[in-house]
């Protein structure tokens, strides 16, 4: 298992991160979502949408490793794109293989349409039914889910869920077929649209899959979502590393105390932890080992729980500067808690981990 | 030849040692190519020395006139990298090899170079450190133990603690001070002891796991020749920081640990355990979870770091990351192998399996303390690595007799 990063990965890291920088982070009236123009720049220019699509339908077919560290960037700059929802949706679509949506990828692809990913986070509430195609009619879709990222915006759904003999299956939906219905939530990540997706009989493209491919589309959820979160995590530590060495108290700057250092020095280590088993998930995936559902469990177990614990510990540690309304570091509290949740609670993720590992 | 050319043949013949090191290893280390950390007494311990020593996978790049291979680092990354698949039996040897040869192999005479190295390569020499004292351990520098210049040489006379090896070892690095009127760091020395004369004292230092690993040695009037410092008089302390670094290379190139001591709580273990005499009813499995994930996660790390260190990188202070997190983990995987499992891990059952666990329990604290505390650890790390400012000394600009003599003010230490 390969841990090092290559030069061409560390290119494609400094390019996402000087373009997301400028064009990714929240704008001063922390409104939701980002100019539409600097999203078809990055999917133009430096093809992030396309990162993870194959390469006929004009994606540049680069394996998780590569999105996963645009992912960190993303989640360093407080990424507002529609970035994180469309990987997540190609993740889905690469692991299908061929698929008629070839045409709706090549949009998204380019940035003319937006994609987003419908999947069951909630058992009690919601519902995806998947039917494929008979004689007895057209294949459809019905999904009520509760909370979707960039759904407003999105002009397309991939839909993962399960067809009715129980077989899981992948679906694609547009936006616009009648029985598509989307309300707007507004929550606790301010800088990301959500919305509840009630979709009712919606003629669509149903696909079943395998088992072990729907395990695979999981895993790199799994690990494009703790990647994220590695970024915010990377960027508290790195912002308030920054503000201990200039804040002053009692005539020296609050770094040199040791109650504030060894706290920065355990955020530190938790972030090397965090990002070591992202990058382990993706390269397991990328290089189809066995243990690749658990490499990725397991690092959106710890980036989750690390990132709730320091983007908590970050605000004690700026004191009053830290808990107003403009600075940023209670956006960065919010997106970690909502990615927290995002393809389901932590505790669910735990009990996966349990069920990977036999125990 | 072509740049392609060029870069095939670098690739080979960093290749080449390695190979050759894998090679020979399947031949003659057979024996030691299994999961399980072997013990050897010292004499068979010293004879694959010798033969290691012999094929030259010891002292790679040290020099040919210290016994050495003279070859590059790149070959010994090659060579460390196949001898680290093996367990192989050389504790007695570790500080000769990892701390204190390197050290005098970088700073050493031309003489004590060709005195000194080949009888630690030869497993001749046992070495062993004596750093810590009493009341000397996190603040190193704080050392008492004096040295005081004689006729051709040292008497020394202090007391060092946690000397692993010292019942063996025939000689001792011994960091002694030797002018109390210069600052703390400054007036130390870096003394290479004869173990064996009169005015050293041996005696066992038992741990709370209940071993004794590690000893006392008490100096009472011992002689160290002029020959025998190591760098410059009273500049000891650069010449033990050095070493402490090669100690730090080696501990992280995995020459040394070899972890079996807390092999019993790992998940592996703990679940079979769990499996055969454990609480069917227990629900452990949020435990078993945070059992896994703390050990996987330190080993992705391990990896990654070993890559990054065969690929040529500085790990500098992540280094101490390193230390820190595998000792927290130690700690984290003994307490939950309590949790998980329950009497079985607290009382002694009369099988290998429960003392085992026991052992595992009472020393998991011992990698988060040895070779500096975990806060010693996070200040390199938040200094080092986040660039965050010192803490200001109030010992500065103070020679050491004054700061003694402040400490027996304010603490009423002896």
């Amino acid at each position: 298992m390969d841990l090092l990063l290559t030069s061409e990965q560390e290119q494609l890291r400094a390019a996402a991160r000087a373009f997301l920088a400028s064009h990714g982070a929240p704008s001063a009236d922390r409104a939701p979502g980002c100019d539409p123009a600097s999203w078809l720049r990055s999917c133009r220019e430096l093809g992030l949408a396309g990162l993870l699509a194959a390469g006929e339908w004009g994606g540049s077919d680069a394996g998780l490793r590569e999105a996963a560290l645009v992912m960190q960037e993303g989640g360093a700059v407080l990424d507002t794109s529609p970035l994180l929802s469309t990987s997540l949706a190609m993740a889905a679509l690469r692991a299908v293989g061929e698929t008629a949506g070839g045409a709706w990828v090549a949009d998204a692809v380019d940035g003319r349409r937006r994609v987003a990913l419908l999947l069951a986070t909630r058992a009690d509430r919601d519902t995806i039914v998947l039917t494929a195609a008979s004689e007895k009619g057209p294949a459809r879709v019905d999904a009520r889910v509760s909370g979707v990222l960039d759904a407003v915006d999105a002009d397309f759904f991939v839909v993962l869920g399960a067809l009715a003999d129980g077989r899981p299956g992948v679906g694609l939906v547009d936006a616009d077929e009648p029985g598509v219905r989307r309300d707007p939530l507004s929550g606790l990540d301010l800088t990301r649209s959500f919305a509840r997706v009630e979709i009712t009989g919606a003629a669509a493209h149903v696909e079943a899959v395998s088992p072990p491919v729907m395990d695979d589309i999981r895993s790199r959820l799994d690990t494009l979502v703790a990647a994220e979160l590695v970024g915010v995590i990377r960027h508290c530590v790195e912002a308030l590393g920054a503000y201990v060495n200039t804040r002053v108290a009692f005539g020296r700057t609050i770094g040199s105390y040791q109650g504030v250092k060894h706290q920065l020095a355990d955020m530190y280590c938790t972030f090397e932890l965090a990002d070591t088993a992202v990058r382990a998930a993706a390269a397991a995936i990328d290089d189809s080992e066995p243990d690749a559902a658990l490499e990725a469990a397991v690092a959106l177990h710890k980036a989750t729980n690390s990132a709730l614990d320091v983007t908590a510990e970050s605000l004690r540690l700026y004191g009053g500067i830290g808990y107003t309304w403009e600075h940023d570091a209670h956006l960065y509290f919010r997106r970690a808690r909502v990615d927290a949740v995002l393809l389901g609670r932590p505790e669910a993720q735990a009990r996966r981990l349990a069920a990977l590992l036999s125990v | 030849m072509s740049a392609l050319d060029v870069a095939a043949a670098v690739a080979n013949s960093r290749r080449a040692p390695g190979e050759r090191a894998h090679d020979w290893l399947l031949r003659h280390a057979a024996a030691y190519a299994g999961g399980e950390p072997a013990e050897a007494d010292l004499d068979t311990a010293r004879a694959l020395m010798r033969e290691l020593h012999r094929a030259g996978l010891l002292g790679v790049t040290w020099p040919t006139s210290a016994g050495g291979a003279g070859a590059s680092e790149d070959d010994e990354r090659a060579i460390v990298a196949e001898l680290s698949r093996y367990q192989l039996p050389l504790r007695p040897f570790r500080v000769g090899l990892g701390t204190v040869g390197p050290t005098i192999v970088d700073i050493g005479t031309e003489s004590q170079r060709a005195r000194l190295c080949p009888g630690i390569l030869a497993g001749e020499h046992v070495w062993c450190q004596l750093f810590s004292e009493p009341e000397a351990g996190s603040d190193l520098a704080g050392l008492r133990a004096r040295a005081v210049p004689v006729d051709g040489g040292y008497r020394v006379a202090g007391r060092k603690v946690w000397t692993s090896g010292a019942e063996t070892a025939s000689h001792g690095a011994l960091l002694a001070r030797t002018d109390p009127d210069r600052s703390k760091h400054r007036g130390l020395t870096m003394l290479m002891l004869d173990m064996r004369q009169p005015g050293v004292t041996v005696s066992p230092l038992r741990d709370m796991s209940g071993r004794t690993h590690f000893n006392e040695v008490l100096l009472e009037d011992a002689f160290v020749p002029d020959d025998m410092v190591l760098g410059r008089p009273d500049d000891g302390w650069a010449v033990a920081s050095r070493m402490l670094q090669h100690e730090r290379v080696a501990v992280a190139r995995g020459v040394g640990r070899d972890g079996a001591e807390t092999r019993s709580v790992s998940f592996a273990n703990v679940l079979r355990l769990h499996r055969e005499h454990g609480d069917p009813r227990a629900d452990v499995r949020a435990d078993l979870v945070a059992l896994f994930v703390g050990e996987h996660l330190v080993d992705l790390l391990k990896l990654r770091m070993s890559q990054e260190a065969e690929a040529g990188m500085d790990l500098g202070a992540r280094e101490s990351m390193a230390k820190l997190l595998l000792g927290r983990q130690d700690i984290e995987a003994a307490r939950s192998a309590v949790r998980i499992l329950g009497p079985t891990a607290v009382f002694d059952g009369g099988d290998a399996d429960s003392r085992a666990l026991i052992l595992a329990v009472t020393s998991s604290p011992s990698l988060s303390i040895a070779g500096g505390t975990e806060e010693i650890q996070k200040n390199i790390v938040g200094e080092r690595i986040l660039g965050l400012p010192r803490e200001p000394s109030t010992q500065q600009g103070r020679t050491f007799r004054e700061i003694i003599a402040e400490g027996r003010a304010i603490g009423g230490g002896n």
